[in-house]
């Protein structure tokens, strides 16, 4: 079990470091799909099914397909040619990167002891968040809905042609 | 489990509104036998909208008394967020007031346009009432998503489009720094309620392991709120957006983002991490004073209205935030008043603009407001009115709104920063009455056009005004009213 969740990993971190260097952006996308999915059987590993799925389903699924969309839609540059020096974006993922590392090494050396307050971490079984949703987490659910609501409303606007836009071509 | 739902019976009532507004429209349509006459029966949406911004205020003064932590501790009702919904409201329905003739010269679409002002309202209150995270997020998504919609909505004109994009964009990346300082906070605090983080934050205050990613987790935060409240060095989207967006999404903008980020910094700065606040007054002063003079300096050299008043309200932002900084009781009664009284007089001066500008083009520049004082002496009197107000001249809502500030910073013992206001407010009494001169003092040029003003629109803009006149007379009454008692 171990090795195949090393195995799983390292696949996992060769993916991730495939999105960084690869030059082209579809090749990155993909790559960010593969990790994405690899990620997903790591959380069956440990137990939290409904997080693999969700992973799959909303990750893998729906961002990627969103990325590739945006990919075709701009015209795809062959290689990037942009990485001269730092820009802002680089310094700020810097920055955030080096957060995010100091918090996976203060939990991993065990100085920063990671307490959950609800059932989401313990089984991460559809039931059991399904049981959270509905009595700690009510009220942001249902907050949730409303803003479902204006995306729906948003997505029917923005997508409907007005009347003296011009027609775009069937198919 | 506390399903205390009387409590939030303000924010159902505007989100029910809202669904109602759509189905009403639809059934409109259904009528209109599609596409032809987008604007009949548009009056009714307008009423129905009012109704439901009414019924809510009234629904936010019945459940006044209800106060305390409910729905598993993550919302609480109190004084704090009774003062929230009642400027929200307050702005929706001046903004609603703005009438549905001139809704109808950027969009198609009224019903979507009052639904999605109503669930923005939904929102903003519920940033108000939040104390969990997660309820926290999900409201600032919620009025920011309805307002990026709202600013796209005059869909022929490239500005607009403009503007919902930028806001999107930069929206999304501040969700992005919100969202990072909130995962490192319930990393170190193992909770996403506020109530339930004060142990855990007193530990991590206390050096704990935890306190860097505690620290850095809340500057990740303070930097998602400097990027909605526009604060200096974060506003670069601001004028743009302001600009570009239907002018009445703008003076909704304007009152109601500031007043809900606001509501939920007091909430978690002052209420939930009051534990080594002293040492966030630094970086808030610096942001502050940044603010208020980078906007007043820059609104000195615009032509264009609405742009000024964009720039203008990061400066009114930096006041707001200036005033809290003491991190005391007075000065979040006194940030809550000057958001009450800044609703009134800037949403007033954002009807003039929309009365004066001609319907293809969302936006005045100062030329052509040459000699209104002549020609339309109640349109100019009430614009002198409000722009007085903003620059705080006695005895009108704005003046006791910054007196307010004043007193709060000298009684936090920062005399310097009072001083900062203070020739702040100079700077922008230039050019807010420059604009005085030049409806007064200057000739109109030949061509004219008149203003466009509904009735509805006539009937909001008495009744900022007499709000700005009332809030700067009875300053007590309205104190009392948004007092919050205690932290």
């Amino acid at each position: 079990m171990s090795v195949f969740a090393f195995l799983i990993g390292t696949l996992s971190l060769a993916a991730a470091i495939g999105v960084v260097v690869a030059a082209k952006p579809v090749h990155s996308a993909l790559f960010l799909m593969a990790n994405f999915a690899t990620l997903a059987i790591l959380y069956v590993l440990l137990d939290a099914q409904f997080l693999a799925a969700a992973q799959v389903i909303i990750y893998a699924g729906g961002i990627v397909i969103l990325i590739l969309f945006v990919i075709m839609l701009i015209g795809h540059d062959p290689a990037d040619h942009s990485h001269q020096d730092l820009t802002r974006p680089a310094m700020a993922s810097l920055v955030l990167g080096a957060i995010l590392l100091m918090s996976l090494g203060l939990q991993l050396t065990g100085h920063l002891e990671v307490g959950t307050d609800g059932g989401i971490a313990s089984g991460g079984s559809p039931s059991a968040i399904g049981t959270e949703l509905f009595t700690r987490f009510l009220l942001p659910f249902e907050f949730v809905a409303i803003l479902l609501l204006v995306a729906l409303i948003g997505a029917l606007i923005m997508g409907r042609r007005e009347s003296g836009e011009p027609e775009e071509p069937a198919g | 489990m506390n399903l205390n739902y009387s409590a939030i019976l303000p924010e159902m009532v505007m989100a029910g509104g809202a669904i109602v507004v759509l189905m009403v429209d639809a059934l409109r349509r259904i009528e209109n036998h599609r596409g032809d006459a987008a604007n009949r029966g548009s009056g009714l949406l307008l009423t129905l909208s009012l109704l439901v911004a009414a019924g809510a205020a009234v629904a936010a003064f019945a459940v006044r008394g209800e106060s305390g932590l409910m729905f598993q501790d993550s919302a609480r009702s109190d004084a704090l967020s009774f003062g929230i919904r009642l400027i929200v409201l307050a702005t929706t329905i001046l903004v609603l007031l703005v009438g549905s003739r001139y809704v109808s010269t950027f969009t198609r679409y009224p019903g979507e346009y009052y639904s999605l002002l109503l669930l923005s309202a939904t929102g903003m209150m519920a940033m108000g009432i939040a104390s969990d995270l997660m309820v926290l997020f999900i409201a600032l998504e919620t009025f920011s998503l309805s307002l990026i919609l709202l600013a796209g909505m005059y869909r022929h004109n490239r500005s607009s489009t403009e503007a919902s994009l930028k806001y999107f964009l930069l929206g999304a990346f501040a969700s992005g720094f919100f969202v990072y300082g909130s995962a490192l906070i319930y990393g170190v605090t193992g909770t996403v309620s506020f109530s339930g983080m004060g142990p855990a934050l007193q530990v991590a205050a206390d050096g704990g392991p935890g306190a860097v990613l505690l620290w850095a987790g809340i500057a990740l935060l303070l930097v998602g709120f400097g990027f909605k409240l526009s604060l200096v060095p974060f506003h670069m989207w601001t004028p743009d957006v302001y600009q570009g967006a239907p002018t009445s999404v703008t003076a909704f903008m304007s009152v109601g983002t500031k007043t809900a980020m606001f509501g939920a910094l007091v909430r978690i700065f002052l209420m939930t991490f009051p534990y080594g606040f002293e040492n966030w007054t630094g970086p808030l002063i610096v942001l502050a004073v940044l603010t208020m003079t980078v906007g007043n300096v820059t609104a000195l050299c615009q032509t264009s209205i609405k742009r000024m008043l964009g720039y203008s309200g990061i400066a009114h932002a930096g006041y707001v935030l200036a005033g809290l900084v003491p991190g005391t009781e007075t000065a979040v009664n006194s940030a809550l008043f000057y958001l009450f009284a800044y609703a009134f007089m800037n949403i007033g001066a954002f009807i003039i603009v929309m009365a004066i500008e001609h319907s293809v083009e969302t936006d005045v520049e100062r030329s052509q407001l040459r000699g209104t004082g002549a020609a339309m002496p109640v349109l100019a009197g009430f614009m002198a009115l409000f722009l007085f107000s903003l620059s705080g001249i006695p005895p009108l809502a704005g003046f006791f709104g910054k007196f307010l500030i004043f007193r709060s910073i000298l009684d936090g013992g920062l005399a310097w920063l009072a001083a900062v206001v203070v020739v702040n407010s100079a700077v922008s009494a230039y050019y807010y009455l420059r604009i005085v001169v030049t409806m007064y003092f200057q000739q109109r040029p030949q061509e004219v056009h008149a203003p466009q003003s509904s009735p509805a629109m006539q009937v909001g803009m008495v009744l900022a005004g007499v709000m700005v006149l009332a809030i700067g007379v009875f300053p007590a009454f309205f104190m009392g009213l948004l007092m919050v008692p205690g932290l």
